[in-house]
């Protein structure tokens, strides 16, 4: 009895609980990393990954309609513009002069910053 | 077993219970790229529960609200990234 609405339901709640599972931790990693870019790193792989399964699920459960389409180009939009932002915000938090934390092991840029 | 119906609802309260730390993070971050990172991730957590309730009331034009919303946020974070770092915009 494999009805196709049935496996359309299983994969789209699927998509629905690692999508939501790794958003809220990507919000923990914001609350409680220590610095400026690990907390960006929390946010912009964790957070990008969980936002792209959401929406994806809503594809699943649609199909080809058009708020199912809308639905999956808000989560390319999101997945294309969201290490974009990341990279800039690093980058300015850097040149501003925003220190790393205290278990830092390694510093590439640190003696070429700028003034 | 619960229905797809149940099962969105208990994702809307998990994401809006999401954007907590957020808001805690842009009222007592210590630098200021910490609070652009919350707000960038603030504007990801709110496109998906717009786009979540769309889905919910199956109504297509909220979901143009969330791409609109998805458009302006990645727009302002490009613009306080880009006075934080040059002192000026453009």
């Amino acid at each position: 009895m494999a009805d196709i609405g049935f496996v359309t339901d299983i994969l789209s709640i699927i998509s629905l609980v690692i999508g939501i599972f790794f958003l809220s931790l990507g919000m923990i990693g914001l609350l409680r990393l220590p610095d400026v870019y690990n907390r960006l790193h929390a946010t912009t792989k964790v957070g990008t990954l969980g936002a792209f399964g959401v929406l994806l699920s809503i594809l699943i459960q649609e199909g080809f309609t058009p708020m199912g389409i809308k639905a999956f180009t808000v989560g390319l939009f999101i997945l294309l513009t969201s290490p974009i932002s990341g990279h800039m915000i690093a980058r300015a938090a850097y040149r501003m002069g925003v220190n790393l934390c205290d278990g830092t092991c390694l510093d590439e840029y640190a003696g070429k910053r700028k003034e | 077993m619960i229905s797809l119906e149940q099962a969105d609802f208990l994702a809307l309260i998990v994401l809006v219970a999401a954007t907590a730390p957020c808001i805690y993070r842009v009222l007592y971050g210590p630098t200021l790229p910490d609070r652009i990172a919350a707000e960038d991730a603030m504007g990801n957590a709110l496109v998906v529960i717009f786009g979540l309730y769309a889905f919910q009331e199956s109504s297509i034009f909220l979901m143009d609200v969330a791409m609109l919303l998805a458009i302006i946020s990645f727009v302002g974070t490009i613009v306080v990234a880009k006075y934080l770092d040059k002192g000026e915009v453009l």
